[in-house]
């Protein structure tokens, strides 16, 4: 992997009058591209890059589902479950409970949704369900950090900042890497951080998941005193004496704090309008439900990946149902169906979902017995997400859980192997994307990941 | 490996063989016969698969217990014993077959024959044949292996290794990184200038930049003393000492570790790794109202020199240390908040789940803060990787179950969790007398409340009833008549609940306008009535009880005689003798490493909160010990330590290095290719002194002290941003929430004394990775996002402080402009303006200002505004720069 032909360094420091008003002007995806094409020009960290190989999917969309929802109860119908109902479990003091929903057979491929999700289950010929996730660790913070970052134990780079490294971003008046509705606390943070690659590739941020908010923004958007020309004067002079410091031999920190700047510069501008949906149909945002947190995010979602930004984020929280199960199961099905629904929809009818990755799912799903019958544990051995669009087989299960659901059988993805196969779908070999860093090279996968070829079409 | 028909062969025959010989052997002694016919098939059978040591071979042992050997069962595992002979009471096998807390064999229990055969047979003796070792499955590190461990074997104190160039050293530290530094092929860098090396002291010791007054003061006294040492050509090697330079450099640290502010600095060091926090966080974001007397103390302990064994005592056991005056009473029952500030789950309405959880958060606390390990992770299970057994989480749990947390009141009014209430530490001059009426005050309000509270829900219930029997009324063939008497009926009662109410009202509001005359009031720790042993808790579920655990410490860092704690002390003191006990191999250690780290911007030990197996080893080992040992002979003195440290050559190197005269250095780029040019990009071996991003508090104290705006003297207690309120009324963030935003701006004390509301820190604190207050914190991020970018170019608060260095800087008539920008240069970076740079400034000053039009003024701004607003946004540029967020 050899990202950067060139020195970034050199560039940043040969641009004597600072990056004016070609930077204002703002890159489309497309030109972008052409840039990119005369390899002759010099780029920041976040131009596009070539893959490995040809890719299937061009950006990910991954709808976060914090909290871990039960695959019992979204796509892994267990009958014997719900005829052994009330027989003792496995767990301590727990007795086996089964779906309070029926499952039926949706779409030609006859996929089985449960249903709570109505809508979602019109999509079914468009999902590639996994039955058979696991991952290694059954607490929340642990697992969600290995879900985004491979590794629970130490500070890795997110997912997302991977993917950024591999590929830079197709336009560059917006952070390659969004997160909507981000958690932000134990730890959450380190869910979407580059760690130890540049800090270019860290996800920004737009709102927050402890205030889950409609409008989801960054901060200080807009200068309150100065017109533009005025603030890109003020940016000039500032940027002369941050490359002034880069000329005496300073750290790459110095070159992340400069491209730092000019993105902040350009996304005052662009950021407000692809976040302004007013242009967008009545229908558009009935459909997506988009007068609720939910699902004004995903239609955001959609109009981020249309505007050329490499990989969104977007977090629906609560699914840790450890109780309330039978009045919180429809309550998050029904706030995020439609949502969901309408973003598959949507991005196949604007011809993107052929080369957009959805990812759905939590951080692990939930156990086929409780103590209670109104609730469920947490269950890393056994669980189901779902993947559609780029390069996946569309209305297709891989995997299966035991007849209960405690544990994946057959078909098993473990966390790296998701990652491997995420990677690969956008081009990459996860075993040849690699960082050195401390004196060695590290992946995302560490030293595990299978690419799932069973459901690569 | 035998073919597969052979292989059965043998199994059967060795099967056979096994039969021969125990019928052979039952004959002759009925408990051998009751063993082999009812217990061991049965073992066999349901438990072996798990629990055996074959089960151990295949990685398939479960919960540390193999029941294959009498001596394992005896051993027991993870709950302890598996069985006590002669007493199927006591014995954890027998409830597991019960289902009593555990359940064994999963799934399906035993039929009651069964489990009535083992009761039997551990009623009388347990029996039992089966020779050979337990095996010793240990998933982590054994307590010998772990004495072995190199963070738990004492540090002493390294002989100072073979250099080659005798003339750089200025402290032995220099002689453990030279030598590394030439193993490496490395050398280190030239000495910095000494602007630069003043501002990074300013920087590092007191976290202010220093004032053009102080900056011209001791350039003129190094600067002059190196001179003076350069002209006398005594040796031609620059990079030698004078000694006069030395004595004013010594004199320059001397007056930053002697200032108040240094107290500031290195105390919110501790606080980060303490979660210092003023409200409680989570799902009830209760205020801690006297948090800030811990961090008060903890500032102070700092400012006085307090030795860091003294200062570990104090917070561990301080209301249990004697004191000679009423203040150092005081003083050390406030250090005991260390205990107390923990997040809570107020919400917990399992009291015993509730006490364990906060056990947990204290022991998980002194784990990481004090010996460098994360002994919390001991509760579930034996710790996977370090040599900590379940059973001696259990014993801190056993001195901390014993000991009272103060923290005052959980959410006020609800009767669901009051349980969660503690008494606050009463201190000052009349706390003996006050202390109790106080307290008695609090139990009042609080009863008060809860009444208050009762009625106000009762009275809700009926007003809903009567809504809904309106409702009702208008459906198709409701007796109208009926319901319009019930709804007489029951508005007469919601009269009847006005008066109820508002005498509850009344009551306590006479109640708090009568408040008794109160002591100060601190949230500390204090022993329990009730002293006590902790049992394990199975798997940490406060159901499923094991074995008693004496209280103690850990096996692993023990010394002989081993005293018991006494019937009737927690051990808290016992605990703080053993973390502070010389012979500790880790308290010492994990301190100074600490303080590396903040001096030199990574610690010897890249984990400074896990010394443990996982964590990183030591970059200079010998070093660490060398200033472990160092640091314990004199006398645990942080300000004599890092007077120490900054005074050594490695600390006074500049930035240049070899690696950074390589101009086409990308990480990104090349970063395969940089180890092969840059033997250490990390910087591991201090080669040279890259340049530091300043924390978000020195950020904003040097913006604010630039500008003219930072009041440097700390708060009084009666000016604290918490005294506004009403600690009874306003007891939770979410009910003063718009008050509590301004703080930020309206604060114009140092960053350190503004309140720290878990889970909604100042914007700026957030956004420039502010140590989260929720667990401790040894490391803080550094992130580098736009949103950060973002403030420092458009926030309101950063244009205000801006604007008053503007106005600052246009009020002094004796300068002109070039002037004015040298002198900012001064302020700001501590350094001259070139020739080049006051030109640039002229010229961005003299371009037309674009600014927003404002459609409220009507007159166009006058020239005088015209030229603030360009100073404004000239300064916002110097705020805003990476010569001022970073330090050389």
């Amino acid at each position: 992997m050899n990202p950067m032909p060139f020195s970034r360094r050199q560039m940043l420091r040969s641009v004597s009058a600072g990056f004016g008003y070609t930077a204002l002007a703002g890159i489309t995806a497309q030109a972008a591209a052409e840039e990119s094409s005369k390899s002759s020009q010099p780029a920041g960290p976040l131009a596009p890059k070539k893959p490995h190989f040809a890719p299937k999917a061009k950006r990910v969309i991954f709808l976060c589902m914090r909290g871990g929802p039960s695959h019992m109860e979204t796509f892994d119908p267990k009958p014997k479950l719900l005829a052994d109902t009330g027989k003792p479990g496995r767990n301590k003091n727990a007795k086996l409970l089964g779906s309070k929903w029926k499952f039926n057979k949706h779409g030609e491929s006859g996929l089985e949704v449960v249903d709570l999700l109505p809508e979602t289950a019109k999509q079914a010929d468009k999902l590639c369900v996994l039955r058979g996730m696991h991952t290694d660790n059954e607490n929340h913070p642990q697992a969600l950090e290995q879900m985004h970052t491979g590794s629970f134990q130490f500070i890795r780079p997110s997912l997302g900042s991977w993917t950024l490294y591999g590929l830079g971003t197709e336009n560059q008046d917006l952070p390659g890497f969004i997160s909507i509705n981000p958690l932000t606390s134990l730890g959450g943070l380190r869910y979407y951080s580059s760690a130890f690659l540049p800090a270019a590739y860290s996800a920004s941020l737009l709102g927050d998941a402890n205030r889950p908010s409609r409008n989801p923004t960054i901060g200080n958007l807009t200068n309150p005193r100065l017109t533009a020309d005025g603030q890109r004067q003020q940016l000039d002079l500032l940027q002369a004496m941050n490359r002034d410091l880069l000329k005496q031999g300073e750290d790459a920190r110095v070159e992340g704090l400069i491209e730092s700047y000019e993105l902040a510069f350009r996304m005052q501008d662009a950021l407000p309008k692809v976040m302004d949906v007013a242009s967008e149909s009545k229908a558009t945002i009935a459909k997506y439900n988009a007068e609720e947190t939910f699902g004004r995010q995903c239609l955001l979602a959609r109009r981020f990946a249309e505007a050329g930004v490499r990989f969104i984020e977007v977090t629906h929280t609560d699914w840790d149902h450890h109780g309330f199960l039978n009045t919180l199961m429809p309550k998050n099905c029904t706030a995020i169906d439609k949502p969901i629904a309408a973003l598959l929809d949507d991005l196949k009818e604007r011809g993107l979902l052929d080369d957009t990755l959805v990812v759905w799912g939590g951080e692990f799903g939930r156990t086929p017995d409780d103590a209670t019958t109104d609730g469920r544990g947490h269950n890393n051995k056994g669980y189901s997400m779902w993947l559609a669009g780029g390069g996946v087989k569309a209305g297709f299960v891989h995997g299966a859980t035991d007849e209960y659901g405690y544990e994946a059988i057959d078909g098993k993805v473990h966390t790296h192997d998701l990652h491997a196969t995420i990677l690969h779908l956008l081009g990459l070999d996860h075993e040849k994307l690699t960082y050195r860093y401390g004196g060695r090279d590290f992946r995302l996968t560490d030293v595990k990941g299978r690419v799932v070829k069973e459901i690569l079409t | 490996m035998p073919s597969g028909s052979s292989y059965v062969a043998l199994v059967v025959s060795l099967g056979v063989l096994c039969l021969a010989v125990t019928d052979r052997a039952v004959a002759a002694d009925p408990r051998l016969e009751h063993f082999e016919k009812k217990i061991r098939p049965v073992l066999v059978e349901h438990c072996y698969s798990c629990h055996s040591v074959e089960a151990a071979k295949l990685g398939k042992l479960k919960a540390a217990l193999a029941v294959d050997t009498r001596a394992g069962l005896l051993k027991g595992g993870e709950s302890g014993a598996a069985l006590v002979p002669g007493k199927p009471a006591e014995s954890v096998l027998l409830d597991a077959l019960k289902f009593d807390g555990l359940e064994m064999p999963p799934g399906e229990q035993l039929p009651p024959a069964v489990i009535a055969d083992f009761e039997k047979w551990i009623a009388d003796g347990a029996f039992d044949p089966r020779e050979g070792e337990s095996v010793a499955v240990k998933r982590g590190m054994s307590i010998d292996e772990g004495r072995r461990f190199w963070s738990f074997i004492p540090p002493r104190d390294p002989p100072l290794p073979a250099i080659k160039d005798a003339t750089w050293p200025s402290d032995p530290v220099d002689h453990f990184i030279l030598a590394k530094l030439g193993e490496q092929q490395l050398t280190p860098a030239t000495d910095a200038e000494p602007r630069v090396l003043i501002r990074r002291l300013f920087y590092d010791l007191i976290g202010l930049p220093p004032t053009v007054e102080q900056l011209n003061e001791w350039e003129e006294k190094l600067t002059g003393e190196k001179l003076k040492a350069e002209s006398r050509k005594l040796n031609p090697d620059t990079t030698r000492d004078s000694a006069a330079f030395s004595s004013q450099l010594s004199a320059l640290v001397d007056f930053l570790v002697a200032s108040p502010h240094f107290g500031e600095r290195w105390g919110r060091h501790w606080l980060d790794v303490v979660r210092y926090a003023d409200s409680n966080g989570r799902d009830r974001n209760v205020y801690y109202y006297h948090a800030w007397r811990y961090r008060d103390y903890v500032i102070d302990a700092f400012n006085r020199d307090v030795p860091f064994d003294q200062f570990v005592r104090e917070q561990v056991a301080g209301d249990l240390l004697p004191a000679e005056s009423r203040e150092q009473r005081d003083r050390q029952r406030v250090a005991t908040g260390y205990l107390a500030l923990g997040s809570k789950a107020f919400e917990e309405q399992k009291p015993e789940v509730f006490r364990m959880d906060v056990i947990d958060e204290q022991i998980e606390l002194v784990g990481r803060s004090v010996l460098g390990l994360s002994v919390g992770c001991a509760r579930c299970h034996d710790h996977k990787f370090d040599p900590i057994p379940t059973a001696d989480y259990y014993a801190l749990a056993g001195i901390f179950r014993s000991t009272e947390p103060l923290y005052g009141y959980g959410p006020r009014g609800i009767k669901a969790t009051a349980y969660h209430h503690t008494d606050l530490q009463p201190i000052g001059p009349d706390a003996e007398r006050l202390g109790p009426s106080g307290l008695a005050y609090f139990a009042k309000l609080q009863e008060l409340n809860l009444a208050q509270n009762t009625a106000r829900s009762d009275r809700y219930r009926i007003v809903r009833r009567v809504a809904a029997a309106k409702l009702d009324m208008q459906k198709p063939g409701a007796d109208k008549a009926e319901f319009e008497a019930d709804i007489a009926q029951m508005e007469a009662e919601i009269k009847d609940w006005d008066v109820k109410v508002k005498a509850h009202e009344t009551a306590l509001q006479t109640a708090m306008d009568n408040a008794p005359p109160m002591p100060g009031w601190a949230m500390g720790a204090r022993e329990r009535r009730q002293i006590e042993d902790c049992k394990i808790h199975v798997r940490g579920d406060t159901l499923n009880l094991g074995d008693i655990v004496p209280r103690g410490t850990l096996q692993v860092v023990s010394w002989s005689p081993n005293q018991p704690i006494a019937k009737d002390r927690s051990g808290r003191l016992e605990l703080a003798e053993w973390l502070t006990d010389r012979r500790h191999p880790l308290t010492a250690r994990v301190y100074v490493n600490r303080i590396w780290q903040h001096l030199f911007g990574r610690g010897l030990v890249t984990t400074p909160d896990d010394f443990g197996v996982n964590g990183a080893r030591p970059s200079h080992a010998e070093l660490l010990d060398h200033l472990a040992v160092r640091f314990m002979n004199h006398g645990w003195s942080t300000k004599r330590l890092v007077r120490e440290l900054v005074l050594s050559r490695t600390y006074r190197q500049g930035e240049s290095g070899k690696l950074n005269q390589d101009t086409t250095r990308d990480r990104a780029a090349f970063s395969s290719q940089l180890s092969a040019f840059a033997p250490d990009p990390d910087n591991v071996y201090l080669s040279y002194r890259p340049p530091r991003r300043v924390e978000v508090e020195v950020l904003r104290d040097a913006i604010m002290q630039v500008a003219g705006t930072l009041d440097q003297a700390p708060p009084l207690p009666e000016q604290t941003f918490l005294a506004k309120f009403n600690p009874y009324r306003e007891d939770e963030y979410r009910t003063f929430q718009p008050l509590f935003l301004p703080a930020q701006i309206e604060h114009r004390e140092r960053s350190v004394y503004l309140p720290v509301v878990r889970g909604v820190l100042p914007e700026m604190f957030q956004l420039f990775d502010f140590a989260s207050p929720d667990r401790p914190t040894s490391v803080r991020e550094e992130s580098i996002v736009p949103a950060q970018s973002l403030y420092l170019m458009n926030n309101a608060w950063v244009i205000s402080q801006a604007k008053a260095l503007g106005e600052r800087l246009l009020s002094d008539a004796a300068l002109d402009d070039a002037g004015r920008v040298a002198s900012v240069y001064r302020r700001a970076f501590a350094r001259e303006a070139t020739t080049a740079e006051v030109n640039r400034a002229l010229q961005y000053l003299s371009s037309p200002e674009s600014l927003v039009s404002d459609a409220k003024v009507k007159t166009p701004p006058t020239a005088e505004q015209l030229r603030l607003e360009r100073w404004t946004s000239f300064c916002q540029i110097i705020f805003a720069s990476a010569e001022f967020r970073y330090v050389k």
